[in-house]
């Protein structure tokens, strides 16, 4: 990609240079005509025949000779109405910061000269664009200058690495700053990044997120399109496909997209918004074991729980017990392979010391074997819907991430702590596969909103906030970057927005404004910050020396409140048509009232669910076979011939028990 | 020579030619070895001095020509928005760069607008409305101008062939002054003529700072009915007896007074004048706010007396402050003055060409 050059720029203006107000080697002034197009963010170009000053406008003044208001107010005898029949001359002078000089020695106070509006080429080299434009640029939006639009790039280097990352987002709600910015964002990166990227989603709230894959606008051919047209659904107009154009990005919604939702309590209705059953389909449960919540214990349990001694019992638990046959006595083994497994464990271990009189298991103390197995067992009750009981377990295609693909997690829904759960496990694992090199792409962006709440810059530390703070202080050597969004900018972690190279701007709340966070910026700027009118950025980014205002296309992506109003969630299914449902994804062949027949026959729906599951999570030919063979019946015989037992209690006869016979 | 430019509103690359002379000056001086040549590079700078520089109060003649027969003052009633719509001045600029033998030369620089209200109630250049010049004012008996023309620098000669200047420095100072302000006045009427030229038998008028008699020179006759008014706000020349005058000094806010006729302008064109009130003078000086209005010398300007004067009374506003004048200025006649003074050359600018000549 090459940008032209194009030096018939117009002018607009001159530059003056007052003994109260001089020019530096940073700022100049310069006076326009009163019908000139320039105001706040406006590029502009000083040319003189030995250096060319680019420069953006940061400060705008009016003035006229008038030097008192009492002098206008004598004139026009008190009365406001008074028609003067001359208008005083008005002047508009402009301040503008220097973006870059060419050229660059020796660097001196900005000549008197002509001031140009930027074109193209001078928006590229005002902005050091030309520097990678052509090697690692991602398009963010069109600048306007007057009636030009210009591109402008982010370098990809310095948004996704290695040489710095990280975007972080700030506006205030409900004005397409955050959401619609990062989506558009997301696309661009799509278009236009040469190496492999994934992005993972934390749906944090509502359903903005949830309808990735859905256009904005429907064309005629599309599967739905009567539905946009009942619902009078068109988000984007020739404007928006105009900006695509310019940018080179092809406007349509993501081609890849796979949600993820944990279980409600039920473990059978899934806990998102995307129940509707045109889609539930594509919606995968989020379901975790023992092994992979038992590295992440401390982020679910208590601080004071989780002390010295628990800790240890927890590190044995996972070392020697859990995947494996643990020994609790001579006579006593059993495998440890879920949450159901471990409590048989625990009854067994604190049994035998009972039973013994033992205060001591493997060094372990009664009273904390006791505690860590009430807060572990409680563990899949709190999280009923995330965490399994049993060997079911759904997650992450880790090892298998593909490239331009969208993992969405939506945990709207789930309380803080589960959020914490989640965040910081699908973080962890991201980054273990990352510096392993095995996830199958190189590159996984972050998305997280509502940054102020889960990296607030004050209250208590989390594991979540921790995680967040690595992400952006140690993620870009590994490719894992974070796009993280918040109405608060002052409100988030320092570290974590000063990690983040670029930031982008939107509408901004007055008060938020008047924090110390936005003192390098002019009120000029601050005040149009408070004023965007949708689509309009501020950007700052490691190559603009001062913040640039763009306009974005919005994203053709369909909104989450049309795709609610489109697909309205599902009302939670009872247990044999959400049974049913689940394996017809599978198989659609399979028959509702066999299924019926099957769940009627047993007196167990914790042992449906889990013969749901494992269905499911076996993909098998024949889903209905499978799914009723799974089923074990109450009496203790196992129908369900799996390659293992689920529990297996190995009690070999003691030569010494005297009830042996 | 006259440099005319023809500034157009928001016409890009206008280039304003500025004080060649100065330069030209200042290659000529580093050029010269003659031991009689004085440069001084640090002395006071005149801005402000106009056509009354120098003038003495004086008595004049006047012929009563109102209709009803007196001075006495009339209310010509409320300000009206009227065709007054061209506007006119100039400026004149003095300063010594250098003696000769102690004959001080004196360089000038003169300069002439016409600003036009536009619809939008803006003020921009009449088009071939500006014309400026500059050139060095001595005698020529003293000084030969011949060296000075070799090296494409303008002269004028300040010495009248039928009255010999005596050669006293601040005489000769004081010739170049009055030579430099009658090439103003030149300089204004060619301007005028431009003006009338074009817009004869129009409806708009054009209002002249100064005396229109001497705007007009002797020119006026060849117009029919040009429409000009000149507004005078120095009041050096009394034409009536102290009683007369006492009631044209009484004039209220929007009075005027009989209409007369200056007389002893035999090479100018004959004019009729009335004064006119702007501002209420109560608890200020007696000339506070007062003009003196000269119109052509014809039935129409009798007619019209009152209408003008309204016209002129809209006029009052906005305020031409911070003008020490500005009870007399009319805003648009300021604005003629501003336009000048941001294209004349400045102190610092004729200092910066001397720099480092005097040594």
């Amino acid at each position: 990609m090459e940008i032209e050059s194009q030096r018939d720029m117009q002018q607009i203006g001159r530059v003056v240079a007052t003994e109260a107000k001089p020019s530096t080697a940073y700022s100049f002034s310069f006076w326009t005509a009163n019908d000139s197009k320039v105001g706040i963010g406006t590029l502009v170009v000083v040319k003189t025949a030995k250096v060319e000053v680019y420069g953006v406008v940061v400060e705008g003044f009016g003035f006229t000779d008038l030097n008192s208001a009492l002098h206008d107010y004598i004139g026009s005898e008190g009365d406001p109405g008074t028609i003067a029949p001359t208008l005083r001359p008005e002047v508009k002078l402009y301040t503008a910061a220097v973006l870059r000089v060419d050229p660059e020695e020796p660097l001196q106070p900005v000549p008197v000269g002509p001031v140009y509006l930027a074109d193209d080429f001078a928006v590229a080299k005002a902005l050091r664009m030309d520097g990678y434009v052509g090697r690692s640029e991602i398009p963010v939006g069109l600048y306007q200058n007057g009636d030009l639009l210009s591109p402008v790039y982010l370098d990809a280097e310095f948004l996704l690495g290695p040489e710095a990352a990280h975007l972080n987002i700030t506006g205030v709600s409900g004005l397409a700053t955050k959401t619609s910015s990062i989506e558009f964002i997301l696309l661009s990166i799509f278009s236009h990044f040469k190496e492999d990227v994934a992005v993972v989603c934390f749906n944090v709230k509502g359903c903005d997120m949830l309808f990735l894959d859905f256009p904005a606008n429907a064309g005629e051919e599309h599967k739905y399109a009567d539905l946009y047209e009942a619902h009078g659904i068109s988000t984007l107009d020739e404007t928006d496909a105009e900006k695509y154009k310019k940018l080179g990005i092809a406007c349509k919604p993501f081609g890849n997209v796979k949600y993820f939702a944990p279980f409600k309590a039920d473990r059978v209705n899934l806990n998102t918004l995307r129940t509707h059953p045109d889609l539930i389909r594509s919606v995968t449960p989020l379901s975790w074991g023992l092994k992979d919540i038992l590295q992440f214990t401390e982020v679910v349990m208590n601080r004071d729980d989780v002390d010295a001694k628990a800790d240890a019992l927890i590190q044995y638990i996972n070392q020697r017990v859990v995947d494996q046959v643990a020994e609790i006595s001579e006579s006593q083994k059993v495998e440890v392979r879920n949450f159901q497994d471990l409590n048989k464990w625990f009854d067994m271990v604190l049994q035998w010391m009972e039973q013994t009189n033992r205060s001591e298991f493997k060094t372990h103390h009664y009273a904390t074997i006791r505690k860590v197995y009430n807060r572990l067992t409680n563990l899949s009750t709190r999280y009923k819907g995330l965490i399994s009981p049993d060997e079911f377990e759904s997650d992450l295609p880790w090892g298998e991430f593909e490239d331009r693909g969208v993992y969405v997690l939506d945990v709207a829904s789930m309380d803080a702590q589960a959020q914490d759960l989640v965040f910081t496990r699908v973080v962890s694992k991201l980054r273990e596969h990352l510096e392993k090199g095995n996830l199958g792409v190189k590159h996984v962006i972050v998305v997280v909103d509502e940054l102020n709440k889960y990296a607030p810059s004050d209250g208590q530390d989390t594991y979540l906030r921790q995680t967040l703070l690595d992400i952006s202080e140690r993620g870009r050597y590994l490719g894992l970057v974070l796009f993280s969004a918040q109405q608060f900018r002052s409100q988030v972690h320092k570290r974590i927005v000063g990690n983040s190279a670029t930031c982008i701007y939107g509408r901004m709340d007055m008060d938020e404004l008047a924090t110390p966070g936005y003192q390098v910026l002019t009120s000029a700027t601050k005040e149009k910050l408070a004023t965007l009118s949708k689509g309009q950025l501020m950007i700052r980014h490691p190559h603009f020396n001062q913040p640039i205002f763009v306009k974005f296309p919005r994203p053709n992506v369909l909104r989450g409140p049309d795709g609610i109003k489109m697909f309205p969630p599902s009302d939670d299914l009872p247990l044999d048509e959400a049974v049913w449902r689940n394996l017809a994804r599978i198989d659609g062949g399979v028959s509702r009232n066999e299924v019926r027949d099957v769940i009627a026959a047993s007196t167990d729906p914790e042992e449906i669910v889990r013969a749901m599951n494992i269905t499911l999570q076996r993909v098998p030919e024949d889903p209905y076979s499978f799914f009723r063979n799974a089923i074990r019946k109450k009496a203790g015989v196992q129908q369900f011939n799996e390659d293992r037992p689920a529990i297996r209690v190995v009690s070999d006869p003691d030569s010494d028990d005297p009830f042996k016979d | 020579m006259v440099h005319s430019s023809y500034p157009q509103p928001g016409r890009q690359g206008r280039m304003l030619k500025m004080s060649e002379l100065l330069r030209g000056l200042a290659s000529y001086i580093r050029n010269s070895t003659n031991p009689d040549m004085h440069v001084i590079s640090g002395q006071d700078w005149s801005e402000e001095e106009g056509y009354s520089a120098g003038t003495e109060p004086q008595q004049g003649r006047a012929e009563l020509v109102d209709p009803k027969g007196n001075v006495d003052g009339v209310s010509v009633g409320d300000p009206q928005a009227g065709r007054l719509k061209y506007f006119m001045d100039g400026i004149e600029r003095k300063h010594v760069p250098l003696y000769f033998s102690m004959v001080p030369i004196v360089y000038g620089y003169i300069a002439a607008v016409i600003r036009e209200r536009g619809e939008d109630k803006r003020m921009c250049t009449f088009a071939e409305g500006h014309a400026f010049s500059e050139a060095l004012f001595f005698p020529f008996r003293m000084v030969e101008p011949s060296g000075f023309m070799l090296a494409g620098l303008k002269t004028v000669n300040t010495e009248n062939d039928e009255k010999p200047l005596e050669e006293h420095p601040m005489i000769l100072r004081e010739a170049a002054r009055v030579a430099i302000s009658n090439a103003r006045g030149r300089l204004e009427t060619e301007l005028a003529k431009i003006w009338l030229e074009k817009m004869e038998g129009g409806q708009d008028w054009l209002v002249v700072d100064g005396s229109l008699g001497g705007t007009l020179g002797g020119d006026y006759r060849r117009y029919e009915s040009p429409n000009v008014l000149g507004v005078i706000k120095s009041h050096q020349t009394q034409y009536f007896s102290m009683e007369e005058q006492r009631k044209i000094l009484s004039l209220r806010a929007g009075e005027r007074s009989g209409i007369f006729k200056p007389l002893g302008r035999e090479h100018q064109a004959p004019v009729y004048s009335w004064y006119l009130r702007l501002r209420p003078c109560e608890g200020q000086d007696v000339y506070f706010g007062l003009v003196r209005i000269e119109a052509p010398a014809n039935d129409r300007t009798i007619e019209m007396v009152d209408e003008l004067s309204r016209w002129l009374l809209a006029e009052r506003c906005p305020l031409s402050l911070p003008d020490s004048r500005w009870d007399r200025m009319f805003y648009p006649i300021r604005d003629c003055e501003q336009y000048l003074r941001s294209l004349a050359p400045t102190k610092t600018m004729l200092e910066a060409s001397m720099i480092g000549l005097g040594a």
